[in-house]
C-alpha cells in the first residue's frame, strides 16, 4: 500500500512543481491514457484466460448492477439531505 | 462516451486474446505489471498535481461544496454496506473497495486486480462502468426528482469529465463547478481509499 501511495504522492508533487510546463503535463496525460488502455487490455487477457472468471461473468454482472445501484441510491439519499440543509440558497 | 467505448474495446479485445491463445507468462503474472502500475499511479499523480485549472477552482470554493464529494463517499459506503448486504460472495471490505471506485473504473479495476484479485478487479470494472452509464442515462430523472446535486453524487469521480456535460445540462450551469470540484476530490480519493480499504 505504502509504495502505491508514495507513487501517487510523488506524482502529485512532481506535477505541482511542473504545473506551468504545459507540454510535459500534456505528455503525462497522454501516457496515462495509453497505460490505462494497455492495462485494460491485459486485464482482459487475464480474464479471458481465467476459466473461473469466465464461468461467473453473468453472476459478476448481476453483482455489479446491484453494487452500482446501491452506491447511487445511498449517495442520492445523502445528497437530498445535504441539498435541503446546506444548498437551499445556492 | 467515446472514450468509454474505446476503453471497453481494449478490454474486450484482451478477453478475446486471452481466449484464443496462451500469452507469454510475463504479460499477466510478473513483477513487471506491478512496476507498470507504480508508473501509472505516478502519471495519474502528475496529471492531478499539474492541473492548474483545477487548483484555480479550489481557490474560490465554499467549504460546503466539499459536502458533495463527502456525501458521495458516505452514501456509497452506506448504500453498498446496507443495500448489498445479501451478496455473500464477498466480504464487506471487498464490496466497499469496489464501491470506492466511484465510477473511476479504469484506475480502480487495475488497482484492485493488482492488490487483490482478477475476479474482484473485473467486478470493480463492471460496477464502475455501470455507475457511469447509469448516471448518463438517469441524470434527467435524478435532477428532476431528487435535486440538482443528485446527478453529481451519482456520477462520482466521473462528474469532472465524462458525465459533466449531461450534469451541466440538467442540473444547470452553476452546478458545473460543483461537479468539477466533487469529481476532482473523488478522483484523488479513489486510489487512497481503495488501497487503504483492501489492506485493513
Amino acid at each position: 500500500m505504502s509504495i502505491i501511495l508514495l507513487c501517487l504522492l510523488g506524482g502529485m508533487l512532481s506535477g505541482w512543481m511542473l504545473r506551468y510546463r504545459h507540454s510535459l503535463i500534456h505528455i503525462a496525460d497522454r501516457l496515462t491514457t495509453s497505460f490505462i488502455y494497455l492495462f485494460l487490455c491485459l486485464l482482459g487477457v487475464t480474464v479471458g484466460a481465467n476459466e473461473t472468471v469466465m464461468e461467473n461473468l453473468a453472476e459478476l454482472g448481476l453483482q455489479a448492477l446491484i453494487l452500482s445501484s446501491s452506491g447511487i441510491i445511498g449517495s442520492v439519499v445523502i445528497a437530498c439531505l445535504v441539498e435541503k440543509l446546506f444548498f437551499k440558497d445556492f | 462516451m467515446k472514450n468509454t467505448l474505446v476503453m471497453c474495446g481494449f478490454f474486450v479485445l484482451g478477453v478475446f486474446l486471452g481466449r484464443l491463445a496462451s500469452l507469454p507468462i510475463w504479460m499477466h503474472e510478473s513483477e513487471l505489471m506491478l512496476y507498470a502500475l507504480y508508473v501509472l499511479l505516478f502519471l495519474v499523480g502528475v496529471g492531478v498535481g499539474g492541473n492548474v485549472q483545477a487548483f484555480r477552482l479550489v481557490e474560490h470554493i465554499h467549504l460546503r461544496v466539499l459536502l458533495v464529494p463527502f456525501s458521495t463517499v458516505v452514501g456509497t459506503f452506506a448504500g453498498v454496506g446496507i443495500l448489498a448486504w445479501f451478496i455473500k460472495d464477498w466480504e464487506l471490505g471487498e464490496k466497499l473497495a469496489v464501491g470506492a471506485g466511484f465510477g473511476y473504473y479504469s484506475l480502480s479495476s487495475v488497482l484492485i486486480t493488482q492488490i487483490h484479485s482478477e475476479t474482484l478487479g473485473v467486478l470493480a470494472l463492471l460496477t464502475n462502468i455501470t455507475r457511469e452509464m447509469s448516471t448518463l442515462l438517469l441524470t434527467p430523472v435524478l435532477a428532476a426528482r431528487f435535486g440538482k446535486l443528485a446527478p453529481i453524487v451519482s456520477g462520482g469521480a466521473t462528474a469532472m469529465d465524462t458525465t459533466l456535460p449531461v450534469i451541466t445540462k440538467y442540473s444547470g450551469k452553476q452546478y458545473a463547478i460543483v461537479a468539477l470540484i466533487s469529481g476532482l476530490v473523488l478522483t484523488i480519493l479513489v486510489p487512497f481509499l481503495v488501497s487503504i480499504i483492501l489492506h485493513v
